[in-house]
């Protein structure tokens, strides 16, 4: 029955239109405007848009390749460690995903033209030496987006796998190795991989930034053409409709999801016994780590130059820092906490409807939301206040990334508990003392390290930034973006390693302070 | 209880947060002017706050964006605000992005008094917009590679000649200042010759790169023999003593010239403050701007003759440029943009 | 139904009306009538299964009957039309679970149901002491919920649950896990939570749970109530099968009343039913059969286990199975003679 919060559907409804809207009303601003325009708006999908749409799932093929086997390994050297130290491994494995991947992508090409030219620190663009040739491919941009992404799988891993020692040892009795693999690991290992791999392959399909600077004609390429050079909103989200329909099916799974990815409490995975896997698997770890996180940072930092000039652009860049810091944090605490509230509603059962909403609404290319929010702002009469510019941006960020919200609302009651909600529910207390006495004090830990996570992903924006920021308002990551178009250079390459070191050290800084002083 | 204390601390911190990004300025003051300008920020920077520096008592907002940034751009900004504008100038670093704006009903007509010593090619003759500082479409040249006697300047020759293996570059020709030059010799060639040309030299397996200036870093690495690039990206190089040498593409007799592409400024229809945005069109429009571009790293070349250009840096009516209308195309662009989609998978 | 609402004391009590409960095809609860009134501690009692917990989640007010009424006092709280909200109902609640909040301490956990109704500090802290005082957890005022054994747990959670001062408490299995010197103690201390302005409700699947709680007992099976009554009574007079299976009967053989004579093949015993003759199904606990070995007895030994100072028998005789008590081992096979030493329970054919 009713337990705190989970009235209010009308506000619920109305919080879904006003996440929908602006993708409505690019729509039928944008439409076409007669009939023949509308048949012909659907030559869009020629086979030029169907070859880079071949480019595109080959690019998701490699990078759901690396990215797995990468998450594979590191829970392989999660599994090496003992329950005490595996906290640290699950802390440092997120570092990856605080590097917006065009970063990671210039700091790889950086690195490569290094190896090739040794004393030159642009990016040269050129697939000349072998190295090269093999970046600027789509293997090389599952091998840079594989070590961005393979947290995904690395958190999917240990969030849903076994087995657990009590089943490693029922089958240590009686069967061999192999045997043992093949009817415990395997089994407990292939729900969560198989996950782990749609949702990061789909994610590849949506890759634009990185194989934009690899040069990779891929199919959102089609859809920014559409956008920026034809200044066609409406053939842009025609483009997108592909991945609407892949959506849908997905968002109707998605309520059987839990009960398909069990997630196990209580005995932790099984720690290898065998001390020559458990090196074997740490020194993988180990590699993994090297690849992803201290390869881009050496090349930046080595490209940077002086610590001179290094200090001199962080201290010239801390007012764009802090603002950049302060609207992917803000917008990131709004999601989780509106996610929070809005999924408050639902108990067990989730209507597919409402994922399927939200799940189009995260793959719909960002500037089209941007565009959409746009559009709806200039009904705003007058001069419009840089106040409002920066909701609109807000706005925007939470519209594309409020399926995080949701999701994280979703495990933030399951971590508070069923028992307890029906236990408040007989407390004859108001909305705001409920919040800050019951659910604050025992959500502020996951909720912060959600809103972490929901920052990272809006760190590194790009689109929606650019369309909407006010004036003097932009971003580390658009600035950033922009100059490595004019190729590389020290300067360049110190405001790129603000841009791995700020969230970086913001996703440190929160989980120490979320650590559990107490067992 | 202190926890809670703290907990209440953090929320207050956050809100504070929100507020200071709002905070960034009387947004809404009516003596305030709003530019949005895609030259490149090291440029378009200094000059802007030249301006605000002149003028104390204005609050001058500028919004950069790059016209390299595929993922969007002011132009979308300027198209999506279009029932409530919020810039009042857009200073563009190129033509055809502005004309197009043009044919959407964004800009509204104003002919500048300081504009009255600029050639008329360089101005709309409606007065929508009016055009400065120009840049040229050059060929870099690697000396080291190329002989001094061989000048691969051509454009429909482009990858013919390979010197010690290394073939020619240029940016893709889909955005920017390398589309506004195909969509320049689509319009000039016609649609089958363009064709033609632009496959035949897609066939000699010419290196594509994201931008003009990371032509120039490839030529000055030695990755490509010569590319295709403009005037500012070239000087950058020069001036850096890098073993390049630039070169006007297409002078020969029988060729059409090269693309000069000059700066744009125009009004913005219904802007907030028409007034405050017609000064700053005058300004920017002035020849000391001119000057202040000229002797800039990117030394973008004055369309005044008066004004003195640095050393290196041509006087226009010294270089073969093509004869086209503008507006023709803008009008090609897109058939253009079609066709090399086609033809660069 | 508010706080600020006074009540006759009279008025206190919990009743279900034709409760039934249906989830998807399967019905959870049918028909279920029983009222818990204030002064004593009711239990419900039954096995696993049966919609014990889910009497208490409709008292509650966590789920909604298909059909029927739930009153707290005069007043209906739920029904297919009409619904109180759980924090409108005077509920104190103690989950199985606990259901503790892990970031508070368990002072706190006082002072969060306090504070919905008081207002001074001052009094908020003197009534904190007073309640950790009288669950004795004084002690660990300080301490969060991971830092306590299940016992402490539990009398944490049946404190914060007082804390509320309920009119009505619903217990949920308020002795599992627990064990014991601490299990004497919750139960000591549940006794006192007994008062005329409360009605008590507690569920569990274990007999002695029940009859060391319970003044009322309250037996469900199968979803629907199979008899209700003081305990005594009910654990005394079980009146059908059912009940008598799960308060612990095991014997059942027929007899005979005839001329105020109870007549059974194990016994006669004398009853007030003069003047009526029929056939009789009874009861009895193992505890009040007797097995001797006898060769002529009746019944063959099936198996015979030492408990405590006597020896558990198993034995059939004819087709029945029966459980007694013996002095000596017997052995299997071995033929034995059966005695019921006190009065059976008499069973009707269908449950009161």
């Amino acid at each position: 029955m009713k337990q705190r919060f989970q009235g209010g559907w009308f506000l619920r409804g109305a919080l879904m239109i006003v996440l929908i809207l602006p993708v409505l009303v690019l729509v039928v601003s944008s439409g076409p405007d007669k009939a023949g325009a509308f048949w012909n708006s659907w030559r869009v999908f020629d086979r030029y848009a169907l070859e880079r749409l071949v480019t595109s799932i080959q690019l998701a093929f490699w990078i759901t390749f690396f990215a797995l086997g990468f998450g594979l390994i590191v829970y392989g050297g999660y599994c090496g460690l003992s329950p005490k130290t595996r906290p640290f491994l699950g802390v440092l494995a997120l570092l990856p995903l605080s590097y917006p991947p065009f970063g990671a992508a210039s700091a790889w090409m950086i690195f490569i033209t290094r190896l090739e030219h040794p004393g030159e620190g642009r990016i040269l663009w050129d697939a000349h030496g072998t190295l090269s040739r093999i970046l600027y491919s789509v293997f090389g941009g599952g091998w840079i987006l594989g070590l961005c992404l393979w947290p995904i799988a690395f958190l999917l891993l240990t969030m849903a796998a076994g087995p657990q020692r009590s089943q490693m040892e029922a089958a240590q009795l009686g069967m061999s190795r192999w045997s043992a693999f093949r009817k415990v690991v395997w089994p407990a290992w292939r729900m969560p991989l198989i996950t782990a791999g749609a949702v990061i392959f789909y994610l590849g399909l949506l890759q634009f930034e990185v194989p934009s600077l690899l040069q990779l004609q891929v199919y959102p390429l089609e859809i920014f053409i559409q956008f920026t050079a034809r200044f066609s909103d409406w053939s842009a989200f025609l483009l997108c409709l592909p991945y609407l329909l892949v959506v849908v099916p997905m968002a109707w799974g998605m309520p059987r999801a839990p009960g398909g990815l069990a997630i196990h409490a209580g005995e932790p995975p099984y720690r290898w016994q065998s001390s020559g896997l458990r090196a074997a698997a740490l020194a993988g770890t180990a590699l993994v780590f090297a690849l992803s996180i201290l390869v881009p940072l050496a090349s930046l930092m080595r490209h940077a130059g002086s610590v001179s000039l290094m200090w001199r652009v962080t201290t010239e860049h801390a007012p764009i820092v802090i603002r950049s810091l302060l609207y992917a944090i803000t917008a990131a605490a709004g999601v989780v906490i509106l996610g929070t509230w809005f999924t408050s509603a639902f108990n067990t059962k989730h209507h597919p409807l409402v994922p399927a909403c939200l799940l189009a609404l995260f793959v719909l290319p960002g500037v089209l939301i941007g565009a959409g929010w746009l559009q709806i702002r200039s009904y705003w009469p007058g001069v419009q206040p840089d106040a409002l510019m920066a909701a609109t941006l807000l706005a925007a960020y939470i519209t594309h990334t409020f399926l995080l919200g949701y999701g994280a609302g979703i495990l933030l009651w399951g971590y508070y508990g069923i028992r307890q909600r029906e236990f408040d529910s007989l407390l004859h207390v108001g909305a705001f003392p409920y919040v800050r006495w019951l659910l604050l004090p025992a959500l502020w830990r996951p909720g912060l390290q959600a809103t972490v996570l929901v920052m990272l992903v809006l760190w590194g924006d790009v689109g929606m930034t650019i369309l909407l920021y006010p004036p003097g308002g932009d971003t580390l990551a658009v600035e950033y973006y922009n100059l490595l178009h004019y190729g590389s250079e020290s300067r360049t390459a110190s405001i790129g390693l603000l841009l791995l070191l700020v969230p970086a050290l913001t996703l440190m800084v929160a989980f120490a302070l979320t650590a559990r002083a107490r067992s | 209880m202190i926890r809670q204390s703290w907990i209440s601390g953090g929320i207050a911190v956050l809100l504070f947060g929100m507020v200071l990004l709002g905070v960034q300025g009387c947004g809404g003051a009516s003596n305030a002017v709003t530019i949005y300008t895609s030259v490149d920020r090291d440029y378009a920077e200094p000059v802007i706050a030249a301006y605000q520096e002149q003028n104390p008592e204005l609050k001058v907002n500028a919004i950069y964006d790059s016209e390299m940034t595929k993922t969007t751009g002011l132009f979308n900004r300027l198209l999506e605000e279009r029932r409530n504008p919020q810039a009042d100038v857009f200073w563009n670093s190129e033509i055809v992005r502005t004309i197009q704006l043009k044919n959407e009903g964004v800009l509204e007509a104003y002919t500048s008094p300081a504009a009255q010593d600029i050639p008329d090619q360089y101005k709309d003759p409606e007065g929508y917009w009016t055009g400065f500082s120009v840049r040229a479409r050059v060929m870099l040249i690697n000396q080291t590679l190329v002989p001094e006697t061989e000048t691969p300047a051509s454009v429909p020759a482009m990858g013919k000649d390979i010197y010690q293996g290394k073939t020619a570059g240029m940016a893709t020709p889909q955005f920017g200042t390398t589309a506004t030059h195909m969509a320049a010799l689509y319009t000039l060639w016609g649609k089958e010759r363009f064709t033609l040309i632009i496959k035949t030299i897609q066939g000699r397996g010419i290196k594509m790169f994201p931008g003009n200036a990371s032509v120039r870093d490839a030529v000055v690495e030695g990755i490509i023999a010569y590319g295709l690039t403009d005037t500012d990206d070239s000087y950058a190089a020069l001036e850096e003593g890098k073993p390049v040498r630039m070169a006007f593409v297409d002078q020969g007799e029988q060729e059409v010239g090269t693309l000069v592409i000059p700066n744009t400024v125009a009004l913005i229809k219904g802007g907030p403050n028409p007034e405050n945005g017609k000064k700053l069109i005058d300004y920017l429009l002035s020849p000391a701007v001119e000057e202040q571009l000229a002797q800039s790293r990117a030394k973008q070349i004055p369309v005044r003759d008066a004004i003195p250009r640095p050393e290196g840096v041509p006087d226009l009516s010294t270089i073969k440029t093509i004869t086209v209308d503008y507006n023709q195309v803008a009008q090609n662009m897109e058939p253009c943009l079609e066709l090399l989609r086609t033809i660069f998978r | 139904m508010n706080r600020n609402k006074s009540f006759p004391a009279s008025t206190i009590r919990i009743a279900l009306e034709g409760i039934s409960l249906r989830r998807g095809t399967r019905a959870v609860l049918r028909e279920v009538n029983f009222e818990v009134p204030a002064g004593q501690i009711t239990v419900l009692f039954g096995p696993s299964g049966v919609g014990k917990t889910t009497c208490l989640r409709l008292i509650a007010g966590f789920e909604r009957p298909s059909a029927g009424v739930v009153k707290l006092g005069e007043e209906i709280v739920s029904s297919e039309t009409q619904w109180v909200p759980p924090r409108n109902r005077r509920v104190g609640f103690c989950f199985q679970e606990d259901a503790l909040w892990p970031a508070l301490t368990a002072a706190e956990h006082i002072q969060i149901p306090l504070r919905t109704f008081m207002n001074n500090r001052d009094d908020i802290h003197r009534r904190t002491e007073d309640i950790l005082n009288s669950m004795g957890l004084a002690a660990f005022a300080d301490r969060y919920p991971a830092q306590l054994s299940g016992g402490e747990k539990r009398r944490l959670a049946l404190a914060r649950a007082l804390a509320m001062e309920p009119a009505y408490l619903l217990l949920d299995e308020p002795l599992s896990s627990v064990e014991g010197p601490m299990r004497e103690e919750l139960i000591r201390r549940l006794r006192e939570c007994r008062s005329e302005d409360r009605a008590i409700l507690a569920v569990t699947h274990q007999l002695d749970e029940a009859l060391a709680l319970g003044d009322r007992l309250v037996i469900l099976s199968g979803g629907r109530v199979v008899r209700e009554g003081q305990l005594c009574e009910v654990v005394r007079n079980p009146l059908n099968r059912d009940a008598a299976q799960l308060v612990g009967y095991r014997n059942y053989f027929s007899g005979r009343l005839e001329n105020g004579t109870l007549i059974s093949p194990f016994g006669h015993w004398i009853t007030n039913s003069a003047g009526v003759e029929k056939q009789i199904r009874l009861a009895a606990f193992p505890e009040d059969f007797r097995a001797w070995p006898d060769v002529q007895g009746e019944a063959i030994i099936q198996e015979c286990r030492p408990s405590s100072r006597v020896y558990r028998v198993q034995a059939v005789c004819s087709t029945d199975c029966f459980e007694a008590l013996a002095e000596t081992m017997l052995e299997t096979g071995q033929r034995a003679r059966l005695r019921c030493v006190n009065p059976p329970a008499v069973l009707e054919d269908r449950p009161v």
